[in-house]
């Protein structure tokens, strides 16, 4: 019977608002982890998770403080401990697996003397027998070439690269337990499995007590034993991996793991895609650079070899169809985007809309009307609402540009389309600041439908919300395309959020076409080797 | 529905209230409330002071040059007999009249070619910066001097090359601070609807930049304010025999050993002057959350 590594009992974490109220961020959060085993901390934003994963190593973000309960480590209460013992602890005992290892690495000193640091703190080694071990941990977390890796810089490595770097240093200690927060989010799916594998046989290996905080249901299924769901600074349920995941005992647990898309089973014969009846995009064998000739290349001409980012890409799409691009980034599926909305001119081929009008590669040639068919969704809505702007004044911008309307007219039509996209009118005073996020994607969304365009290109206009605001924001894009007979063209790493809105599917890699045809054919007997892999990689939670 | 549309209270606050509540809560800081009082006091004195100041500034008196400070002198006289007290009520007037003129023109020429050469990019901007960097490169208060010196001292003179010369560094700041803004996808969302560069800078760039303008209008404040000193100081500036601080500075300082007080006074009004926009900057930039310390100051 191993005891519990970590333990935290009756934890209540606050700040206290000004004027003296007390606000809980945690309340009474009890946990423990034993050695060997993994917890698994889901929840939403918000939902208080890093906070408990950060408590558990002594550590509170500014203005945050312990309100009552005990933060036992081996025992031993962490908020007791000087600096000095905390010092030893963190990063000794108990490792830290951050969510972006990018920022977390000095970005001016090479791999290897950062491993090094790591060990020279906690171990008492001489400097040679560092940088061996230092080797030796490099080459345990399946990094290639570690005599060269440790001369590289941080910015040299790929994110999944960072990643192992960070699992290393983590491992420097001799850790028996490690708090992994957010550790795969922003990697690529076939990256983030190979992460967790290795995360995994490390625990294994070493009998290592983890707590792995994730808003991602598929990884917390694929590693943990136990779960533990947040809502509001309270674990609503606990228990079991696969009690809590295969059926919850709970309304919210419930709802959240509901929520996740899962990639449909497609019976084998696929069902035949009706011919679509009007061509709403035509790609034809577009390249892309993300080199622009330069001064000097658009006067002399010049270097016809340049290589292009991406290439050969043919689309066409049907009013009122969705086209979905998926690929690991760097695919140049958000590209294939920007070219289409002329913000970053093709070099080659044609692209048409509404089956006739050929539209300049470069947005600054384009006409109005033709801009106005074509319209974006971005990802973030935190960075494509303007914060000083009011929603009426969101949404006026393309009813003036386009319409002509200025005023009350204005006013009346973005009320309209706040309806639309299922808000109330209440919301047209609003600064962005004062909504949620998936209340931001809608109006997004709104101001995207304002220019009453034909095709909507949405690159990935999920990723930033939360799976439950996610569903909802998915069906009201159904909706929509229904209703109105757009067209979409639907960038998505998440194969599952793609499936549900497609009807045709392009697998980029590499800039190039790995695969396309309808979605049906794709996800059931995908052809390629990489499209295999992207399937295999996906994790469920249901499985 | 409609009536819900038209009269719903807006959730946010006018242009007007918001800088007010700005104000206030500058005020609020202690460093604040010490630089709007004596911003606030000299403008009143300013305004005044052709009222309340005992004597005329230009009758000169024989009998009591250089006199020391007495009850009917408060601040003793000068070298031609004059009253210090009243040419230091009096001495601020002209640099707080063409300084206040000024800055606003500086902030707006060299704000806006700073957002659109931001939002502009490539080669004119590139060209564009090279000039600033050539300008930059001049000792401040020289090329000041020759055109006060070509062009004469009036104030239809200096304000314009006072704004022209204080709005270059303008221009490289508000290139910096738009270009935080630019790179948001707001900016790239108006672009790919087609909206015009003007349009882009008024709707979306230029109230993103607002905040950091205003902080760094106040500190070109108190940098023109000394500027304008310095000039009167050389002789460049105010015309005798209106009074000016840093043109009696200049003549004062001669006497410095025999009458202090002449240097005193015009000193102590023109630093009390420039600490206190100095600690109002600073205030409104802690008020709005921008780290002056991390924006670079040319």
């Amino acid at each position: 019977m191993s005891k519990a590594i970590i333990d935290i009992r009756d934890l209540s974490v606050g700040f206290t608002a000004r004027a003296g109220h007390t606000h809980e961020v945690l309340k009474s959060v009890s946990v423990s982890v034993k050695a060997g085993e993994t917890l698994g901390i889901v929840g939403e934003s918000g939902s208080g998770k890093s906070t408990l994963a950060l408590a558990s190593m002594g550590y509170m973000k500014p203005g945050l403080r312990k309100l009552k309960g005990d933060v036992l480590f081996d025992g031993q209460e962490v908020f007791d401990q000087s600096l000095r013992q905390l010092e030893g602890l963190r990063g000794g005992k108990l490792g830290l697996i951050p969510q972006s290892s990018g920022q977390a690495l000095t970005p001016t000193m090479r791999i290897g003397k950062q491993v090094i640091e790591a060990l020279t703190l906690h171990c008492n080694l001489s400097a040679a027998e560092c940088a061996g071990r230092a080797e030796e941990l490099l080459n345990q977390v399946r990094l290639p070439d570690v005599p060269a890796i440790m001369k590289r810089y941080p910015h040299e490595l790929s994110g999944g690269q960072q990643q192992r770097v960070a699992i290393a240093m983590a491992l420097a200690g001799e850790p028996d337990a490690l708090v992994l927060d957010e550790p795969t989010t922003g990697l690529d799916v076939t990256t983030q499995k190979q992460i967790l594998d290795l995360v995994q046989d490390l625990a294994k290996q070493r009998n290592m007590a983890m707590m792995l905080v994730s808003h991602d249901l598929g990884v917390i299924a694929r590693c943990c034993h136990r779960v533990a769901v947040m809502y509001h600074g309270e674990i609503v349920l606990e228990g079991p991996a696969k009690e809590v995941l295969k059926n919850p005992k709970h309304d919210y647990a419930q709802k959240l793991i509901d929520a996740v898309p899962r990639i449909q089973k497609v019976k084998a014969k696929a069902k035949k895609v009706a011919p679509a009846t009007t061509e709403a995009l035509n790609l034809e064998d577009v390249g892309i650079s993300y080199l622009q000739p330069g001064f000097w290349e658009k006067t002399f001409g010049g270097d016809e070899s340049r290589e292009l980012t991406v290439d050969g890409i043919n689309i066409s799409l049907g009013k009122g169809k969705t086209i979905g691009l998926v690929g690991e980034s760097g695919s140049g599926k958000s590209t294939i985007l920007k070219a289409i909305a002329g913000l970053l001119p093709a070099q080659k081929g044609k692209i048409r809309v509404g089956g006739d009008t050929l539209l300049k590669p470069s947005i600054d040639r384009r006409r109005p009307e033709e801009l106005r068919r074509v319209q974006m969704i971005f990802q973030n809505p935190d960075d494509s609402l303007n914060p000083r702007h009011t929603v009426a004044e969101i949404l006026a911008q393309p009813l003036q540009l386009y319409f002509g309307k200025t005023g009350q007219d204005a006013r009346d039509r973005a009320a309209e389309l706040l309806e639309t996209v299922r808000l109330t009118p209440a919301y047209l005073d609003r600064l962005p600041r004062q909504m949620s996020g998936g209340e931001k994607q809608r109006v997004a969304i709104a101001r995207a439908f304002a220019a009453e365009p034909e095709i909507v290109l949405c690159d990935e206009i999920t990723s930033a919300l939360d799976v439950s605001v996610q569903a909802s924001v998915l069906e009201l894009l159904a909706d929509l395309k229904t209703e109105k007979q757009t067209s979409y063209v639907f960038v998505g790493h998440d194969l599952a959020v793609v499936q549900q809105l497609s009807d045709q599917v392009m697998v980029l890699r590499h800039g190039r076409v790995c695969e396309a045809g309808p979605v049906d054919q794709v996800y059931g007997t995908p052809q390629s080797d990489y499209t295999k892999m992207l399937f295999d990689a996906v994790l469920e939670p249901h499985a | 529905m409609t009536d819900a549309v038209t009269n719903s209270a807006s959730h946010r606050p006018s242009a007007l209230v918001r800088w007010a509540q700005v104000l206030r809560d500058v005020v609020r800081r202690p460093s604040g409330a010490i630089g709007v009082f004596l911003v606030v006091l000299h403008v009143i004195v300013a305004f005044i002071s052709p009222w309340i100041a005992p004597y005329d500034f230009k009758t000169m008196d024989s009998e009591i040059i250089l006199a020391a400070p007495d009850a009917a002198h408060w601040m003793g006289t000068d070298a031609l007999g004059r009253d210090v007290f009243t040419r230091v009520l009096l001495g601020g007037r002209e640099a707080l009249w063409v300084c206040f003129l000024a800055i606003p023109l500086t902030m707006i020429w060299g704000g806006l070619v700073g957002v659109y050469l931001s939002l502009r990019g490539g080669w004119v901007d590139e060209v564009a910066m090279r000039l600033v960097d050539a300008f930059l490169a001049l000792p401040g208060i020289l090329p000041l001097m020759v055109f006060v010196f070509v062009f004469g001292a009036g104030n239809e003179v200096l304000i314009p090359t006072l704004a022209f010369f204080f709005g270059i560094p303008v221009i490289r700041v508000a290139r910096g601070a738009t270009h935080d803004v630019v790179a948001r996808d707001y900016v790239l969302a108006a672009r790919a609807r087609g909206h015009s560069r003007a349009s882009i800078m008024r709707r979306e760039l230029l109230p993103n930049t607002l905040d950091v303008m205003m902080v760094e209008g106040a500190m070109r404040l108190s940098w023109m304010l000394l500027t304008f000193s310095s000039l009167s100081f050389l002789g460049f500036g105010v015309t005798p025999p209106t009074p000016d601080w840093g043109q009696m500075i200049s003549e004062a300082r001669v006497y410095m050993s025999l009458a202090p007080w002449g240097v005193l006074g015009p000193m102590i009004a023109l630093s009390t002057l420039i600490i206190g926009v100095n600690l109002t900057a600073d205030a409104l930039a802690k008020t709005l959350g921008i780290d002056r310390t991390r924006k670079a100051v040319v």
